[in-house]
């Protein structure tokens, strides 16, 4: 096939489906709960007991980095997938309507491209209940409009084509060719951006919670975990060294498989 | 430009004043009661209906008088005067140093392509990306500040403490802007007047400077303008762990308390300042690339 002979996808899919199975499995895979805790290996060192160490509660890093992970990938896929269904809606409007619909649309993109990006994500996530659904939707906010854009271009291009030409010539519905006709076409930077964006959405969940704004403790999730270890950072520096080291991981592990897809899907295909 | 602004202004009004958690509560100690409260809430112009505090709002924007924080009773104005030139330090310190890594070791990556040093310096450059800033900076603090004591670890001073907050700034961009630089002289260099010049004996290093990376910065140019707003929002993660008093810790720091008239003219501040970069950026492009002109 010819998609595995790619070395990045495969990497990026690799390092991808251990977390997800991590993910999945984390009460097998756990040594110990993430929430006991145990006073007199209060801030232990990584060891044979706890491989990552333990925090000021004597609470193991790495079975909390283990739960961390289904509470961070809920938060990037859920955030990645929310945008990715609301620009790609957007964009396709925008795109195959034109006129008053696109300059409505466009004018949204406008705004929502003018915040600088963790600013939005934190002025919504601190004045929303905080939670996880709180980070997703905060998350999404940011994301929707590159969505959107790229979409909107990608469907501009497409209209015009004789296929589409063909198909309204036939009597299709408009929803029948946005969906039918359109979409497929516009699928694969999609599934790139969908590969980017929740690696970077993975990032800046774990800057909300390490603002305080995002995923509450008791919850473990990577961003809680590293902030938590911060006021311990010169005395016991594995708290907020191993989680940190797990986010780049992940991130990059998106990354290499956006990338892969881009080259796979079209080799000219410079950015998005 | 400004249409976007107005919008941005609305939407920044409308999300603090009906978010949950009122100010005032946290204003007034809960024991004096509900006539306290009310008071402190008709003392701050809480109580008017939310159109006429929007447009006492807007009058304000237009005005310059942008009135005083609920906490501090500090001039907003000054309270943004005073911390604007530390954020603008460190976002102008973190880009040149972005710059001066990123296009060399883009042009070097590009020159030794599919070699060892390629691979390295691009790895380099994805982990530069894919790292959370905020951990960055607490490595760099823990390495450079609390082991060696080569630097001091937080707050604001001279030079010396400009030199960890900017490297974690500018990881993010130096990484992003390596690897533009390398698939954009790739693409230069297989084009047809680099083998024109190579065919007339020009030495390989004026071929890859002058004729290569001039014109493969133009499009790095334009991406940079995009991505203004993450030198912005990094700034803002960068300035509170650093504990630098500039316009990100404040923002992080009023929208703890609640003070809805600091955060709203930050907001709108920071916006103005992402359009006017990108408005910048494309300014540039235009000088350095000359054909394309916007009339």
């Amino acid at each position: 096939m010819q998609l595995a002979k790619n070395k990045q996808i495969l990497i990026g899919g690799g390092i991808i489906l251990v977390f997800v199975v991590i993910a999945i499995f984390a009460p097998q895979i756990s040594p110990r709960d993430y929430w006991r805790q145990d006073l007199r290996a209060s801030l232990s060192p990584p060891g044979a007991k706890y491989l990552f160490g333990a925090d000021e509660f004597g609470r193991d890093i790495f079975s909390r980095a283990i739960y961390g992970t289904r509470v961070s990938l809920i938060a990037a896929l859920g955030s990645a997938g929310l945008a990715s269904v609301f620009g790609l809606t957007l964009g396709l409007l925008a795109g195959y309507y034109g006129g008053a619909i696109d300059r409505i649309i466009q004018s949204g993109i406008d705004v929502a491209w003018s915040f600088p990006t963790v600013v939005l994500a934190i002025v919504i996530a601190s004045t929303t209940k905080p939670g996880l659904g709180s980070v997703i939707i905060a998350i999404a906010a940011v994301y929707w409009a590159q969505y959107a854009r790229v979409i909107r271009g990608e469907v501009v291009s497409a209209r015009e084509e004789e296929y589409i030409v063909a198909a309204r010539a036939c009597g299709c519905s408009h929803v029948w060719i946005m969906t039918r006709h359109i979409l497929p076409n516009v699928m694969a930077p999609v599934i790139v951006m969908i590969s980017i964006t929740t690696g970077y959405a993975i990032l800046l969940e774990a800057t909300l919670s390490f603002l305080g704004v995002g995923v509450q403790p008791p919850t473990p999730s990577w961003g809680i975990i590293l902030s938590e270890g911060r006021a311990f950072m010169s005395s016991a520096p594995w708290i907020t060294i191993f989680p940190g080291v797990i986010i780049t991981v992940a991130v990059l592990g998106f990354n290499f498989l956006g990338d892969g897809l881009r080259d796979y899907f079209d080799p000219y295909m410079k950015r998005l | 430009m400004i249409p976007v602004l107005l919008v941005v202004s609305i939407l920044v009004f409308s999300m603090l004043h009906l978010a949950p958690g009122d100010p005032v509560h946290m204003m007034v100690n809960p024991r004096l009661g509900e006539e306290a409260i009310q008071q402190k809430r008709v003392e701050l112009g809480l109580d008017r209906p939310l159109y006429v505090q929007y447009l006492s709002f807007m009058k304000r924007v237009f005005t310059g008088n942008l009135g005083r924080s609920i906490y501090t009773r500090e001039h907003i104005a000054h309270m943004l005067l005073q911390r604007l030139p530390n954020t603008l330090e460190l976002g102008f310190t973190a880009l040149v140093l972005a710059f001066l890594v990123a296009i060399p070791a883009g042009t070097i990556a590009a020159k030794h392509r599919g070699q060892l040093l390629d691979y390295s310096t691009m790895f380099i450059a994805v982990v530069g990306l894919a790292m959370p800033q905020f951990w960055l900076a607490l490595v760099l603090m823990l390495i450079f500040a609390v082991k060696l004591g080569w630097f001091p670890v937080a707050g604001t001073g001279g030079f010396r403490h400009l030199v960890l907050p900017s490297i974690t700034l500018a990881a993010y961009f130096a990484g992003l802007m390596a690897r533009m630089t390398r698939s954009s002289l790739l693409e230069v260099l297989g084009k047809d007047y680099i083998l024109t010049a190579r065919s007339k004996g020009l030495r390989e290093i004026t071929v890859l400077l002058k004729h290569g990376l001039r014109n493969a910065l133009t499009p790095v140019i334009s991406v940079l303008g995009m991505e203004i707003g993450w030198l912005v929002g990094g700034a803002v993660v960068v300035e509170f762990v650093f504990n630098r008093p500039g316009l990100g810790r404040l923002m992080v720091h009023s929208l703890y308390m609640r003070d809805y008239p600091v955060v709203q003219f930050l907001i709108l501040f920071l916006v103005m300042s992402v359009l006017i970069g990108n408005l910048a950026a494309d300014l540039l492009y235009s000088i350095a690339n000359p054909r394309i002109r916007y009339v």
